[in-house]
């Protein structure tokens, strides 16, 4: 490797990174030695067994598990240099997550939690314009005040789609995004993502198990023993 | 989306568990409203007014068997009156002497008599206190001493100026003037007037008024003018006194003065509030029930009673006196009298009036008795709280001696401190308790959103965003619980007011609400419920801002 971890053709560049929980009084490694170029606009995937490390290590490039030994660089910014407060307006305004359990507020209408992200902080002026044009682009536009709860899991993430999309993030860290989907709905959600990724040239990362969504991806990565092994795509 | 609509919504999402937090704090903050509103009812109503307590009595310490101390030297006033802390002084003289007043047939329907027990004190500190002009026929003034007249300087009702001097107008008393259906029936009268007079004074007809309307004078000339007034009255019927108008002076509330034969000015009378409280609360109720002549008295108002006229006779105890009088005895002076207004500087039970005619009084009644003596002092201080301190250095440094009612003062002061003490710190507890239920309501709520929590923080949220979202539930919680504990309160309030005006007798200064409601009160409920919401939210929103936002990838 003999670029710069923040030169800009990078989406995240990871070094020698490691995690490991105690437990039980002893130390178990999750992550070693581990390291990571992912290229801005990729569209890429990492499969590895239950408990490898997956959704540890999404966790880290997204700016949420700080107890890692290593160096993390994701969009320019080594994530170690950040306090609380920027490393949440990090995460808020430059990354989004989208998660297997689609994880929408019950409570809020479908554009309320659209605009959740706004509440924190503010990217721009025309937030709800945004997010009406992302929801009409997910194609939910006449959804707009209805409850999560009575839309079906694939429109439910599409809904995640557009909050994680809301304040203009530039990398989508999405665990196991249809775990929760089955095939056909899997498949049309991934075709939403190829559109994204392709459009505005969002990276996508996403955790997956299924190798019908591997196969979908160009970017492929297996993580096993704490290590990140890229496979040709 | 914003932060404020965020917890609004988040609040109205367990509307159950909020509702039954709230009724909590509800409780103890309408509680703490209400007794905090009777506790200052108590304040104003019991202290103010019962007990004025912003002032205190003193006179100088009797010495033992020997009867009172020396009084006070002018000297002495003015020190106290420089005292920090001492807004007003007002030096009192007692009436040395035996007196008594009679009146009332207009107003209670029948005459009463009692021994008049008076006190001079500066008419200027009432005036001010009453915010009368010196002028005002119906001033707290010394009329005896307002000589000097000009433009701007007026003189009383039925006084002109003349030279820069006010000159009474020249007057007929009006009670000589009789009128008779025939001589015969006037010279019958007067027989009669005059056995019934007795010794008390000689009578005559003094003028013959013209034959078409039968008037004649009857004249009191010597005597006891009072007694055989009375004589002349019982002794009607044939007679009838004719209407003041035809006599006495031209403008009110000037009177004739007999001796003088001259128009002059009431002596003005100040009465303590409490007196006409005890008197509506206690006196006519009793009488109203009992069978006697007195039963019919009205209640009487501050507004009503203003003007009201009586006599004094001066120099005549009314002990005895109304039928015993030594004939030819000199030196009694019947004099008018009006009240002016009510305030708590007057003396508790008689009538206080301006200095200058308890000195000139003492001075001819009571010639062996120094003149410029001041027997009693009231010393009306800043703030309540001081009261205490001013009457140690009244005691110590001046060797006065305070009024009993001090004592009583003192005493009701610190029961009702410590009844408020205890009420409020029973509604704290209140507070306190319905805090704790907050923050278990708030803990448990937070323990069921992990998740939640987790994802606000994936999507940008600081920690102290999370704090502020918990902490500002709690905060709504407590406005919305303040406001709802004010109707209640004030709800309470009424209804409480409304039973107690009519289930409960007339007592002395029976207020008409038993709460007062002071200005600090609506914040400081407020400040207490947020402070308490607050305290109780710590917990919670530092639970919340530390919570692993990992939990928002868990799938279980
Ligand atoms: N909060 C935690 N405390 C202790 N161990 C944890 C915690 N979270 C994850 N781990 C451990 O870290 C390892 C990796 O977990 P994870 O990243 O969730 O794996 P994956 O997503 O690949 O299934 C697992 O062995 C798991 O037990
Ligand atoms: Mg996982």
């Amino acid at each position: 490797m003999t670029t710069a971890p923040d030169a800009p053709e990078f989406a995240a560049v990871l070094r020698d990174v490691g995690r490991a929980w105690v437990r039980d009084g002893r130390a178990a490694t999750v992550l070693a030695g581990l390291d990571m170029d992912l290229r801005r606009g990729a569209f890429a995937s990492i499969t590895g067994r239950s408990g490898s490390g997956k959704t540890t290590l999404l966790q880290i490039i997204g700016g949420l598990d700080r107890s890692y030994t290593g160096r993390v660089t994701v969009l320019g910014t080594d994530l170690a240099s950040l306090a609380d407060r920027q490393l949440s307006r990090f995460r808020g305004l430059r990354c989004g997550f989208i998660f297997q359990q689609f994880n929408l507020l019950p409570h809020l209408t479908v554009l309320q939690n659209v605009l959740l992200p706004t509440a924190f902080h503010t990217a721009d002026l025309d937030s709800r314009e945004r997010a009406l044009s992302l929801l009409e682009r997910v194609g939910l536009a006449d959804r707009l005040d209805e409850r999560p709860s009575i839309l079906s899991g694939g429109q439910q993430q599409r809904v995640a789609i557009a909050r994680a999309l809301v304040q203009g993030a530039d990398l989508l860290l999405c665990d196991e995004p249809t775990g929760s989907l089955d095939l056909e709905t899997g498949n049309r959600l991934m075709d939403l993502f190829e559109e994204l990724n392709g459009e505005r040239g969002t990276t996508f990362l996403m955790v997956t198990h299924e190798p019908h969504i591997v196969e979908r991806t160009r970017e492929r990565y297996r993580l096993g023993d704490g290590l990140l092994h890229q496979e040709a795509g | 989306m914003n932060t404020g609509s965020l917890i609004v919504r988040n609040i109205l999402r367990s509307p159950r568990n909020f509702l039954f937090s709230s009724a909590g704090l509800i409780l103890g903050i309408t509680t703490f409203i209400l007794f905090l509103g009777v506790g200052s009812g108590l304040r104003e109503n019991v202290l103010r007014r019962v007990f004025v307590v912003d002032q205190i009595e003193v006179s100088p310490a009797r010495g033992g068997l020997l009867g009172p101390g020396a009084p006070l030297t002018d000297r002495e006033v003015s020190a106290i009156a420089d005292l920090d802390d001492v807004v007003a002084v007002y030096p009192r003289q007692q009436l040395a002497f035996p007196s008594y007043v009679v009146g009332g047939e207009a107003l209670l329907g029948t005459d009463l008599w009692s021994e008049l027990i008076a006190d001079g004190v500066p008419p200027e500190l009432i005036r001010a206190d009453l915010g009368q002009e010196e002028r005002d026929p119906f001033a707290f003034t010394d009329w005896e001493e307002t000589g000097s007249c000009s433009e701007n300087l007026p003189c009383p009702p039925s006084h002109v100026c003349s030279g820069g001097r006010c000159e009474a107008v020249a007057c007929t008393p009006p009670d000589e003037i009789w009128a008779f259906a025939d001589r015969g029936a006037a010279a019958a009268h007067l027989e009669r007037t005059r056995s019934a007079a007795g010794r008390s004074g000689r009578v005559e007809i003094r003028d013959a008024g013209d034959d078409v309307e039968h008037r004649f004078r009857i004249a009191v000339t010597a005597g006891n003018p009072d007694a055989a007034q009375r004589a002349l009255r019982a002794a009607r019927p044939g007679g009838e006194e004719l209407d003041p108008e035809d006599a006495g002076c031209p403008v009110a509330p000037a009177w004739c003065h007999r001796e003088r034969r001259e128009c002059a000015m009431p002596v003005p009378v100040v009465v303590s509030t409490q007196l006409l409280e005890l008197y509506n609360s206690n006196v006519q109720s009793v009488l109203s029930g009992s069978g006697g002549r007195l039963r019919n008295l009205p209640r009487l108002t501050a507004e009503g009673l203003q003007g009201f006229q009586f006599d004094a006779l001066l120099g005549r105890s009314f002990v005895g006196a109304a039928e015993r009088v030594e004939a030819g005895e000199a030196g009694t002076e019947r004099l008018r009298m009006h009240i002016v207004g009510f305030t708590p500087r007057a003396i508790p039970l008689g009538a206080t009036i301006p200095i200058g005619y308890v000195t000139r009084w003492n001075a001819t009644y009571r010639p062996d008795r120094g003149d410029g003596q001041v027997d009693s002092l009231l010393v009306v201080v800043r703030y309540s709280e001081d009261l205490q301190r001013v009457a140690r250095t009244l005691e110590q440094e001046f060797g006065l001696q305070p009024d009993p009612r001090y004592e009583m003062a003192q005493r009701a002061s610190l029961m009702v401190a410590v009844l408020i003490g205890v009420m409020v710190g029973l509604s704290l507890l209140i507070v306190g308790l319905a805090a704790l239920n907050i923050m278990n309501t708030l803990l448990m709520i937070i323990a069921e959103r992990q998740r939640e929590i987790g994802v606000l923080r994936a999507l940008g949220a600081t920690r102290g965003q999370l704090h502020v979202l918990v902490m500002g539930e709690a905060a709504v919680l407590a406005v919305a619980s303040t406001l709802l504990s004010w109707v209640l309160a004030v709800g309470l309030m009424h209804g409480i007011d409304a039973g107690f005006t009519a289930f409960t007798a007339d007592f002395p200064f029976k207020p008409e609400s038993l709460f007062r409601i002071d200005p600090l009160l609506p914040p400081a409920s407020l400040a207490l419920a947020l402070a308490f919401c607050t305290l109780g939210a710590w917990l919670p929103a530092r639970r919340a801002a530390r919570l692993d936002p990992a939990v928002a990838f868990r799938t279980d």
